[in-house]
């Protein structure tokens, strides 16, 4: 006689506790994907003004698609970590003036790579492949370029927030295996030594006006 | 002495000198440092020098007028005929890496691109679901734990390292091309080096545009290449974020920036 309820109140308590894991869960989860959007966010809001840039290159000039990309790099890169980062040991060697300098022409040579790369549109997309997470809170995106009659190019980026916490950034692009940052490190490093920082600069800067030319 | 046998002699006389100039140079390499060691820098620098001056002057300009009057899909038949060629290289060190299921279907993508495709001028293998795969005896020893030794700058061969350059044996006996024995031979060895390349055109002029120091630039992106192509395309994450703990980089993250 005692089990009928004791098996209603059994279930109805079970339904509860079910109810509310369910409701956890998906509370975790909407967290989860609101998190993985925000770590997203540089790499496809850079994909998406690429390909609008790529679009507009046959109708418009190097400075106009300079300046319309311009804004999406200093937003979703990390241009004064990155340059600390490439300089290596000699960041500490060089003053504050020539540490903005240099974070300056850098931008300026991102953004003028990425003009005078992406410079024609023929159906080509950008394709999310997977989200990992590396050490110290840092994502590793691994993404793919997909051209039609032509390989595809493997885009890998790294993304980590910034020190005050407010908005991940890209801090590391990664093209078929081969790494921007440490190709760039190794590359500045023998300039320096061959013709110090100043030499570095006039050389950046060559190449910057040199791509505009072209 | 006929022709014939001058070609075997010089053939030889050829792998021979690789030979010992893999076993010569093969010591070992710091990798303390994040950018490796480049031991034989000074010299490395000179054969660099020497094949860019050529490059420019002679190969690139014939590559470039090679690419201007041949259609494109002669250059891909082209381009599949000698791949074709070099794949039983692949297949070997597919066996060797123990990768037995990609060597069953690189051998049937050597035979059906050998039969159906016309002795490899087509690639049908691709479309029936025999994708190319890239292995060689460099990546095979990698594999095997060999050590990747000294960067070397080969004359005419380009980037390579001590371990890498062993391939330089299997792949040229491998090669039905080392057993032609006519004068037809320098001829269509000529033709494979413009084809090559010509399909490096696009990367080089990348490299020229990019590049402060060509030479640092080679050796890293063809050091990182090997060392993606030895995984497959999905090395370890572990390492993927080292550069940015090397000089504990984050001391001061500049945040927002500000450009003119």
């Amino acid at each position: 006689m005692n089990m009928v309820p004791n098996k209603k109140y059994r279930r109805s308590v079970f339904q509860v506790v079910l109810f509310f894991n369910l409701l956890i869960f998906a509370c975790v989860s909407f967290a989860d994907e609101e998190q993985i959007q925000e770590i997203k966010y540089p790499i496809e809001k850079l994909h998406e003004t690429l390909i609008n840039m790529m679009v507009l290159s046959d109708s418009t000039k190097f400075d106009k698609r300079y300046n319309f990309l311009k804004p999406t790099i200093v937003e979703n890169f990390n241009i004064p970590l990155i340059s600390k980062v490439i300089l290596g040991r000699h960041w500490k060697t060089i003053s504050k003036e020539e540490k903005d300098k240099f974070i300056n022409l850098f931008n300026q040579l991102t953004i003028t790579t990425y003009v005078s790369r992406f410079d024609s549109y023929k159906n080509q997309n950008f394709k999310n492949i997977s989200l990992q997470k590396l050490k110290k809170n840092r994502y590793l995106i691994k993404t793919e370029f997909v051209r039609p009659k032509e390989k595809s190019v493997s885009f890998d980026y790294i993304v980590q927030k910034d020190k005050n916490g407010e908005k991940w950034r890209i801090i590391s692009v990664i093209a078929e295996g081969v790494n921007d940052l440490s190709l760039k490190r190794a590359e500045y490093a023998s300039i320096i030594k061959k013709y110090g920082f100043d030499g570095l600069i006039a050389k950046l800067e060559q190449k910057i006006h040199d791509s505009r030319e072209n | 002495m006929n022709s014939f046998s001058y070609q075997k002699i010089f053939k030889h006389i050829v792998l021979l000198i690789m030979l010992s100039i893999i076993t010569g140079c093969a010591t070992t390499q710091n990798t303390e440092n994040y950018v490796k060691d480049d031991t034989l820098e000074p010299a490395n620098r000179v054969f660099f020098d020497v094949n860019e001056t050529l490059d420019k002057a002679l190969i690139k300009p014939i590559a470039e007028t090679y690419v201007e009057f041949t259609p494109n899909y002669i250059r891909s038949s082209v381009t599949n005929f000698f791949d074709n060629l070099a794949y039983l290289n692949v297949i070997l060190n597919d066996l060797l890496q123990g990768k037995l299921e990609q060597g069953f279907s690189d051998i049937m993508r050597f035979v059906t691109n050998t039969t159906i495709g016309v002795g490899g001028l087509f690639d049908p293998a691709t479309t029936i679901g025999f994708p190319e795969h890239e292995e060689d005896f460099g990546q095979t020893l990698a594999v095997w734990g060999v050590d990747e030794g000294s960067y070397l700058y080969i004359p005419f061969f380009g980037p390579n390292t001590v371990r890498d350059s062993t391939d330089f044996v299997p792949s040229t006996l491998l090669n039905p091309f080392y057993y032609i024995s006519s004068t037809m031979l320098f001829p269509i060895s000529a033709i494979n080096a413009v084809n090559k390349r010509a399909n490096l055109l696009e990367a080089s002029n990348i490299r020229d545009e990019a590049a402060v120091d060509p030479y640092s630039f080679t050796r890293e992106a063809y050091l990182q290449q090997r060392d993606y192509l030895i995984h497959d395309g999905n090395p370890p994450i572990s390492g993927y974020d080292d550069i940015f703990d090397i000089d504990d980089s984050q001391d001061d993250d500049g945040g927002m920036l500000k450009i003119d």
